[in-house]
């Protein structure tokens, strides 16, 4: 049994976890299930047209915005993803020319999103999606704090069923056998769909046949265990606002460690606590003890002292009466022998 | 802040009508809130999803409540008797502190009515926030249990109440256990953003730091309460709690300056750990210095200097500070340094309307205290309840 | 309580003492002028203690007004010895000694006559400040320049001699012709400055005599350039066969692939000889197989024949050469998207390699070889094969997005005449594009070159579902080509995402 599983028998959720479930945010490395799709975008191709925006508005029935899609002003600015724009595309310079580049959910392989919610509301499926269920969903946003992509986007003015927005990967329409609404619509081939093993051999492919072209990296190969989104670019992947900084770790890594020591202080505390508690009971009761046999010995001692005293008085007292007894003998006798002198002065003088 | 106001025959004193308007203008923000959603009233924006409701409400509040288990602990399981007066007033401190934060937690949450859903029927164990949800949920139970017999006293109800009293071991011990895994699982729900959270302030020793500084933040809340209850509610208290209390002080402070001073040294070694030290030579890291100097060794230094100088205002000062500190560094670590790259316009300030209602949360929570402390055998025994613990 | 109260005033110390840290910001310093010299002439003698010297040598030719023989010994006819303070080298403890004394005892000096002066005595690491960026890159001494020396009155022939070639290229003579120009940096420089300052001392126009002068790209961008610079004349032929060595299997008589090279077309396109003679510290202007050869040896970097014709990135290659001219705006435009490095298309070899079989004697007979080059060289085409452009269609309606936007009405004729004229006059470009229909590949691509070629949908699904990846669907492989094309020929308008002015709107 998994140490997490142990952790969620304690709150009453007996049911162990389907290890599908659990392995996209379980605690051991995750490398993606075979055959899932992903979506390679090639920033050398990308025009920055808003086609794949106004697509991806369209497929998932969001509102429309103020400006309309063909407006391009709007990438004189940074723009980021909200709960009614799943995709935006950026505009960078370099080298006095303008790159562009496509923001959206990255699937991670090993999501931090899914590692973070507390009611598994998202899941790595196996097409490579990352879903999102609302109906589990309890409006933490913790989902939001931990994606190292700053992905998910919130509902904040819905006051009673507000939900985490982001990109779904199309997954209905994957399944349908259709390609995702931005890849569909891009009239560049910047986006394209497939399965992730693929799509990292295409990249592999154009990196090597176009040296001159592209950096040597392929952006979501690895970072953060890797995603099925995939980036390759003619420019530093910096330039394009992208961390370079996350390292290869997957998110769910970064917590198992110390989530383990949950069970060790659950097994462990007690006995300190209780041992703590006995140690401080002993002490009291050997206190309590010393305390007892010093009374006794006191009053032990302090009947002694008074037998002591008792006797000696006793004795005193003897003493006194014995001397008080010689006393009288030795005046009786006195006495006695005077009688007996004046009696023997008398009888010499009548003679 | 109301002060805790000594009663008189007159109803409507300042303090209290200053808490009242605060009440009234929580209680309209609070029908603006549920009825027009999270982002009529606050800040919080797709790039800052937790504002001041998690980085204060949630993080200080459950830090600052943290006087329950620490001075039941030392009192139940460490024998130190003569802190008992402490108690009664800890354990209310605690299990209001606590009630209040998942009070405040409703505001925060989407959708707030299905706060039981991760502990009934869609656990996620991968999940900090998991743990930390059901260590509190658990441990408020406790503290209600711990709470309850001051109810029952008044209701005069003896059964029940020596039922309660019999677990008090075990309720103590379940209560530190508790305390330990979510006070240090607050810190662990910023482990999984190290690309977020300044790496002064990020350390897989996040837990650790929570957890350490949950215990001076506690026991200067008992001397921070217990020094003013003391100003303000003489005649409430029984010879125990009115003699008893300069003990507390000097103990506790003795207490508190060993625990800071350790979590003093444990904040370099998270510095250490991550060869962090070039980023003390930026504004960063001089914030961090006002942290950790300013608002950890200032205070452990107070403290000592209090328990050996027997000076129960120093401790007052250095329990303040203390706070504050604590106070401080949750702010830094959900607030402050996270996101700390982001550019100036994109970074979280509170609005008025979210500042607002944590103010009537707080208010609403000291309010009750008063009640409490008031109605019930808190600063007092009960006369008919004369226990030995 | 006295402790808490150092505390507070240590921790406002430290704050302070921090911010004044934590405002500067660690970047790159600007890099040094084109004058910036750095001495490290004991590196080569071991260890050093200290850092290398940052020389300004400009600032120092400023402040001693030109006056050379203040630093350098000035021998007779003027030649400046560009070492400091000696004629040759010296040992390690000499040479410190010289520096010391010398740059140490002028700025002293300088000091005490009430003149702005460098370091002195105890200030070492004002001097030695370690090493440092500087804008200073070799001069590539281009034909504009070599024709500016030569044609200079002031450059005269040796007595006796036609030519003023021996008057810089030292080694030469009219017998045996010789690139060397000088051994090193040291020879260079007296050559250089020695003959400059000279002129100068006549009061005629000259040569820069300071770093930056040569040495200073934006500087130099400042002189004049001769755009049509006559033909040198240094006895080099017009047109030689290469041959490569025959495999020793092979019959005497069998045919060999030869290459006739056009030595005097090449000479108008590069900018100076030694853009293919890239080495040329040999005797001689050496053949390429000279350091080449076909097992290649050391003095070629072991680069064997085969490898010095062909590799792809290395500009001093017929390939690389070749290659790099592709990413010319009117060529880019079909070749960028063809690949610039990708596998040769199909008969590419044959373009420079002729299969012949060789007459009697011709291996061992130079002119006999460069005769037959150039008669070779005689039979290919000098202009690319006309089109014939009424054949081709005027437009081309394509309607593929007409679900959104009206069929997109391509002007087919107007392009091909657009990229024609980009070839009009390019000897390379007939010499390559084999037959007409090789121009209509660039974009008809993986067919056989043909007059007719596949519709584009053959083999690109209509359907926006890309066949494998590699594949892009129709839409995609349409706006490639387009967009690819408009981007690389440097065609701003329209713009990519115009899609209006291609795809008119539908009502």
């Amino acid at each position: 049994m998994k140490r997490r599983t142990f952790i969620g028998i304690l709150a009453g959720a007996g049911a162990s976890l389907a290890t599908g479930t659990a392995g996209a945010a379980g605690n051991h490395h995750f490398t993606g299930y075979p055959d899932s799709y992903g979506v390679l975008f090639d920033s050398t191709k990308c025009i920055g047209c808003r086609k794949c925006e106004a697509a991806c508005n369209a497929v998932n029935e969001l509102p429309k915005p103020e400006l309309p899609f063909d407006d391009l002003s709007v990438l004189e600015k940074r723009r980021r993803t909200h709960h009614d724009t799943f995709t935006v595309v950026n505009k960078y310079e370099y080298n006095g020319k303008p790159v562009f580049r496509k923001i959206q959910c990255n699937h991670c392989q090993e999501p931090a999103c899914a590692s973070a919610c507390f009611v598994g509301a998202f899941k790595k499926e196996p097409t490579g999606a990352v879903s999102y269920d609302a109906s589990r969903c309890v409006g933490c946003r913790y989902c939001m704090i931990a994606c190292p992509f700053e992905i998910p986007t919130y509902e904040y003015h819905d006051p009673i069923t507000p939900r985490v927005r982001k990109c779904t990967m199309c997954q209905p329409r994957i399944l349908e056998g259709k390609l995702p609404g931005c890849v569909e619509a891009c009239p560049k081939g910047a986006l394209v769909f497939g399965h992730r093993d693929e799509l990292l051999q295409i990249a592999r492919e154009r990196i090597r046949k176009h040296p001159e072209l592209y950096v040597n990296h392929i952006y979501g190969e690895q970072e953060m265990g890797g995603t099925n989104w995939l980036y390759i670019s003619g420019v530093p992947f910096e330039i394009l606002g992208m961390r370079e900084d996350l390292g290869i770790t997957p998110a769910p890594q970064l917590t198992t460690g110390a989530l383990s020591v949950v069970p060790a202080v659950v097994g462990l505390w007690p006995m300190f606590l209780t041992g703590a508690y006995a140690i401080t009971k002993r002490k009291e009761k050997i206190a309590a003890e010393e305390r007892a046999h010093a009374v006794q010995k006191a009053v032990a001692e302090a009947e002694a002292e008074a037998a002591k005293k008792l006797a000696a008085a006793l004795e005193k007292a003897e003493r006194e009466k014995q001397a008080a007894i010689d006393r009288e003998v030795k005046k009786a006798l006195k006495e006695a022998e005077e009688a007996r002198k004046k009696a023997e002065a008398a009888s010499e003088g009548e003679e | 802040m109301a002060h805790v106001a000594t009663p008189s025959k007159k109803f409507w004193t300042p303090a209290n009508i200053i808490t009242a308007i605060i009440l009234v203008i929580g209680l309209v923000l609070t029908v603006k809130r549920f009825s027009m959603g999270i982002g009529a009233v606050s800040n919080l924006s797709d790039d800052n999803p937790w504002g001041i409701w998690i980085g204060f409400d949630l993080l200080c509040g459950v830090a600052l409540a943290a006087g329950g288990y620490t001075t039941t602990a030392a009192v139940y399981l460490f024998g130190m008797k003569k802190y008992h007066s402490a108690v009664r007033p800890a354990i209310t401190t605690a299990f209001l502190g606590y009630a209040f934060v998942v009070f405040a937690l409703l505001y925060d949450l989407g959708r707030y009515y299905r706060l039981p859903y991760p502990l009934t029927i869609y656990p996620g164990p991968t999940s900090f926030l998991f743990e930390v949800g059901l260590c509190v949920a658990l441990y408020l139970t406790v503290l209600a249990i711990e709470f309850s017999p001051f109810l029952w006293e008044v209701l005069g109800w003896a059964k029940i109440r020596h039922l309660v009293h019999k677990l008090t071991l075990a309720l103590t011990i379940f209560g530190v256990i508790l305390s330990t895994l979510h006070q240090s699982s607050l810190g662990g729900l910023y482990l999984i953003a190290p690309s977020k959270l300044h790496p002064l302030w990020y350390s897989i020793y996040l837990p650790l730091f929570f957890f350490l500084s949950s215990i001076p933040a506690g026991l200067s809340m008992v001397i921070l309460e217990g020094t003013l209850s003391h100003k303000y509610l003489n005649h409430k208290m029984d010879e125990e709690h009115h003699h008893g209390f300069s003990p507390v002080v000097l103990g506790f402070s003795k207490a508190a300056s060993v625990v800071l001073f350790a979590y003093f040294c444990m904040k370099w070694i998270g510095v250490a750990m991550d060869n962090n030290w070039s980023h003390l030579g930026t504004g960063w890291g001089l914030w961090f210095l006002v942290e950790v100097l300013g608002f950890v060794l200032l205070p452990c230094i107070l403290y000592a200097v209090a328990a050996r100088e027997k000076n129960e205002r120093v401790a007052f000062y250095a329990s303040i500070m203390t706070v504050a500190g604590i106070i401080l560094n949750r702010l830094n670590v959900s607030i402050i340094a996270f996101n700390w790259r982001l550019p100036a316009e994109a970074r979280y300030f509170p609005s008025l309307e979210e500042f607002l209602i944590t103010v009537f949360i707080v208010t609403l929570e000291i309010t009750v205290l008063r009640i409490c402390l008031n109605k019930l055998p808190i600063l007092h025994q009960h006369p008919q309840f004369r226990d030995a613990h | 309580m006295r402790w808490v109260g150092i505390l507070c005033l240590s921790l406002g110390v430290a704050g302070f003492g921090l911010n004044a840290l934590g405002g500067k910001q660690e970047g790159k310093p600007e890099p040094g002028g084109a004058g910036l010299i750095l001495i490290d002439t004991l590196a080569a003698s071991g260890k050093l203690s200290y850092p290398v010297v940052r020389f300004d040598h400009d600032k120092h030719t400023k402040a001693v007004e030109n006056k050379c023989d203040s630093c350098h010994t000035v021998a007779e006819g003027n030649k400046v010895t560009p070492l400091f303070k000696r004629q040759a080298s010296e040992d390690p403890g000499r040479i410190k000694a010289i520096y010391h004394d010398n740059c140490i005892g002028c700025h002293q000096r300088t000091a005490q006559a009430d003149k702005k002066s460098g370091p002195q005595s105890g200030e070492c690491r004002s001097c030695h400040a370690g090493p440092r960026d500087s804008v200073r890159e070799v001069i590539p001494f281009d034909k504009s320049l070599h024709y500016r020396h030569a044609s200079s009155k002031m450059v005269q022939p040796a007595p006796g001699q036609k030519e003023n070639c021996s008057k810089c290229h030292t080694q030469d003579t009219p017998e045996k012709r010789n690139l060397i120009f000088a051994k090193n940096k040291e020879e260079a420089h007296t050559k250089c400055v020695s003959c400059h300052l000279e002129i100068a001392s006549t009061k005629q126009p000259t040569g820069p005599v300071e770093c930056a002068g040569c040495h200073d790209a934006a500087k130099r961008s400042t002189y004049k350039v001769i755009a049509d610079v006559p033909r040198l004349e240094a006895g080099q032929t017009d047109a030689m066969l290469l041959v490569p060595p025959a495999p020793k299997s092979a019959a005497k008589d069998a045919p060999r692939s030869v290459v006739p090279f056009d030595h005097k077309a090449h000479e108008a396109k590069v900018n100076r000889c030694s853009a293919c003679h890239h080495d040329a510290r040999s005797k001689g202007v050496p053949a390429c197989s000279q350091c080449h050869t076909p097992g290649g040896k050391e003095e070629g970097a072991f680069i064997t024949i085969e490898q010095a014709m062909h590799r792809p990135m290395a500009m001093e290659s017929c390939i690389g050469c070749h290659n790099a001219k592709k990413a010319d705006p009117q060529c880019a435009g079909c070749h960028e998207f063809l690949g610039r490095t990708t596998k040769s298309q199909e008969g590419a070899c044959a373009k420079c390699h002729v299969q012949m079989p060789l007459p009697e004697g011709v291996e061992q007979n130079k002119a006999l070889r460069n005769s037959l080059a150039q008669t070779i060289l005689e039979g290919k085409p000098k202009k690319d094969a006309a089109l014939r452009l009424d054949e081709i269609p005027e437009v081309v309606e394509i309607g593929v997005l007409s679900k959104e936007y009206q069929p997109s009405k391509f002007p087919h004729r107007k392009v091909v005449k657009k990229i024609a004229a980009g070839m009009e006059n390019s000897t390379l470009a007939a010499y390559f594009h084999s037959s007409p229909n090789a121009m209509c590949a660039g974009c008809h691509h993986n067919a056989p070159a043909s007059a007719n070629p596949p519709a584009c949908a053959t083999c690109h699904s209509k359907e926006f579902q890309e066949v494998d990846g590699r594949k892009p669907s129709l839409k995609t492989a349409y706006h490639q080509q387009c967009m690819g094309c408009h981007k690389h020929m440097g065609i701003q308008k329209p713009a990519d995402t115009a899609c209006v002015e291609c795809h008119a709107k539908k009502e």
